[in-house]
């Protein structure tokens, strides 16, 4: 494995307020290429499986305990364009046919399960994300050439891949970057003593350190870049 | 199971407006920045969430009402047309994945609601105007030749300066003029919109695909195109009609739409019980006679 930075380009806008990590990403196509989608399916409610059940071709390391891939957060470009974009639904009235003559009544659309939605969904133009890793350059283009749109809402077409490149690179920046300061923190890390003394860009929370990072049981107290 | 990309193609028969918002008492249509190296430009759209309903969801799912010739109660008309709406659940219930996705090709691609949220099996991409400004998303997304090079005008070209207006009503028929001040009290309204003969192209990406997934949506966007083909808003007055066409290499349409009316005539069954246990069963419920609240009468009043 060797210390490489991947490049995504972008064609239209991406959604959402945080870009896609690359472990995840990389996580949530293994699995879908193994065709067990029902087996492995883990909701909220469900217990999370220990992290990286399933091999990708990024390094994984352990630092107290947690095994954290060796990958940085996303690097975006500055934005070209931000906006706000909304997904509307409601109930549709009209649709009475539909409906079974015993069950036709009022329905209650101001709350409750019927209730119509407005939801904001933060959208921008952001040509280029970069990501550093250290993993194995040809599997690793091999999964995500399988990738064509990223970030939220990828099934409303939004943030459709122009290409994805993984080019070589002389150090590894995947947790950390030298700077004139200390060592820059590149990604969510658990905060423990082994992490360098001089470390800085970074600030402390809590949250997830490993996919999938939405899930409470993995929200550990951590490191973030700031 | 295969990756499969299903292109569209949607020539504008009449003026298209798909709007997101007012400025005064004028809509303006939907639009996407586009980076043109030099700056950021606006272009029409048609946003991805009124192609999945409009393109599959709704004449998919009409389709399904007539073949099973199932009713169901107010969720399952918001299962059909929306999705559902996620509900508070123990856990997640792989029996209920697995079920829907083999009884219903089209709901696997859509995803849903289903006392656990199920995700759906295919990207609507967004409606793109073909115009000069969007030329390096077709290079990349369509072979060369598929889009007509004459269509690579500015988008400006497709959207005229000038808004379209309406009157409520003419009001020289109606006599509705306010004597008192003079002036009438009719509103004019109108806005931006895209003229006729512009060009726009949407996809369809399926996940892990099997010939009946691609022939649900198939014959969802035959649906869609034999009932008059209708994007965007206005309808009433004849905005929105389209004229499509299918681009999908390496797809047998007429072999897929065959295998998924077949499949739903071998689950025919099955799968109206599937629907009867989870869109009846809980009318059942919320149809049991109601307590009457309020304050109890009082026990011996006026004595």
């Amino acid at each position: 494995m060797t210390p490489l930075r991947v490049t995504v380009k972008l064609l239209n806008p991406i959604a959402g307020d945080d870009l896609p990590r690359l472990d995840a990403l990389l996580l949530g196509e293994v699995i879908e290429m193994t065709n067990v989608p029902q087996i492995v399916r883990v909701g909220r409610d469900t217990p999370c499986p220990p992290a990286f059940e399933f091999p990708i071709p990024i390094e994984v390391a352990e630092i107290d305990g947690h095994r954290i891939a060796r990958c940085s957060s996303p690097i975006g470009m500055t934005p070209k364009w931000e906006g706000i974009e909304y997904i509307h639904k409601r109930f549709a009235a009209d649709a009475v046919d539909l409906i079974h003559p015993d069950c036709l009544g009022v329905v209650q659309t101001k709350r409750g399960y019927f209730k119509g939605e407005r939801l904001p969904l933060r959208s921008r133009l952001i040509p280029e994300i970069a990501w550093f890793c250290v993993g194995d350059a040809d599997p690793l283009l091999k999964i995500l050439d399988r990738v064509k749109t990223i970030g939220k809402k990828r099934a409303h077409g939004n943030a459709v891949v122009e290409s994805w490149s993984v080019e070589a690179v002389d150090n590894d920046q995947s947790w950390f970057t030298e700077s004139p300061w200390g060592s820059v923190l590149m990604r969510e890390l658990p905060h423990s003593p082994s992490l360098p003394a001089d470390l800085c860009g970074h600030r402390l929370d809590i949250g997830a350190c490993a996919p999938p990072y939405w899930h409470r049981a993995r929200y550990i107290e951590r490191v973030s870049p700031i | 199971m295969r990756e499969v990309v299903i292109h569209l193609l949607m020539e504008a028969l009449g003026p298209i407006t798909h709007d997101s918002g007012t400025v005064g008492n004028e809509s303006v249509i939907a639009q996407e920045p586009v980076d043109i190296g030099d700056g950021v430009v606006n272009v029409p759209k048609i946003t991805g969430n009124a192609i999945r309903h409009c393109c599959v969801r709704e004449p998919g799912g009409l389709w399904l009402r007539d073949f099973l010739g199932f009713r169901g109660d107010a969720k399952f008309a918001t299962f059909l047309l929306s999705g559902g709406q996620p509900e508070k659940t123990e856990g997640e219930n792989t029996l209920i994945v697995s079920e829907m996705y083999r009884l219903f090709p089209h709901f696997k691609l859509l995803g849903g609601s289903v006392k656990t949220i199920i995700k759906g099996q295919h990207d609507s991409w967004i409606g793109a105007l073909v115009c000069e400004e969007k030329r390096r998303y077709f290079e990349h997304v369509l072979p060369k030749g598929v889009v007509p090079e004459s269509r690579m005008k500015p988008a400006a070209f497709w959207t005229p300066s000038t808004p379209l207006q309406y009157n409520r009503t003419d009001q020289s028929n109606t006599g509705h003029i306010d004597k008192a001040v003079g002036s009438s009290e009719m509103m004019i309204w109108g806005g931006q919109y895209v003229m006729a003969g512009a060009l726009f192209h949407t996809a369809f990406h399926l996940h892990r695909a099997l010939d009946v997934d691609v022939g649900a949506l198939l014959l969802a966007l035959r649906g869609w195109q034999e009932s008059g083909a209708v994007l965007g808003g206005k309808r009433r007055i004849g905005h929105g009609r389209m004229k499509a066409s299918l681009y999908a290499p390496g797809v047998d349409t007429e072999k897929c739409i065959r295998a998924y009316v077949d499949h739903m005539h071998a689950v025919k069954q099955d799968a109206t019980l599937w629907l009867a246990g989870h869109f009846v069963a809980s009318v059942a419920g919320e149809q049991q006679p109601k307590v009457k609240k309020g304050r109890p009468a009082k026990q011996g009043a006026g004595a």
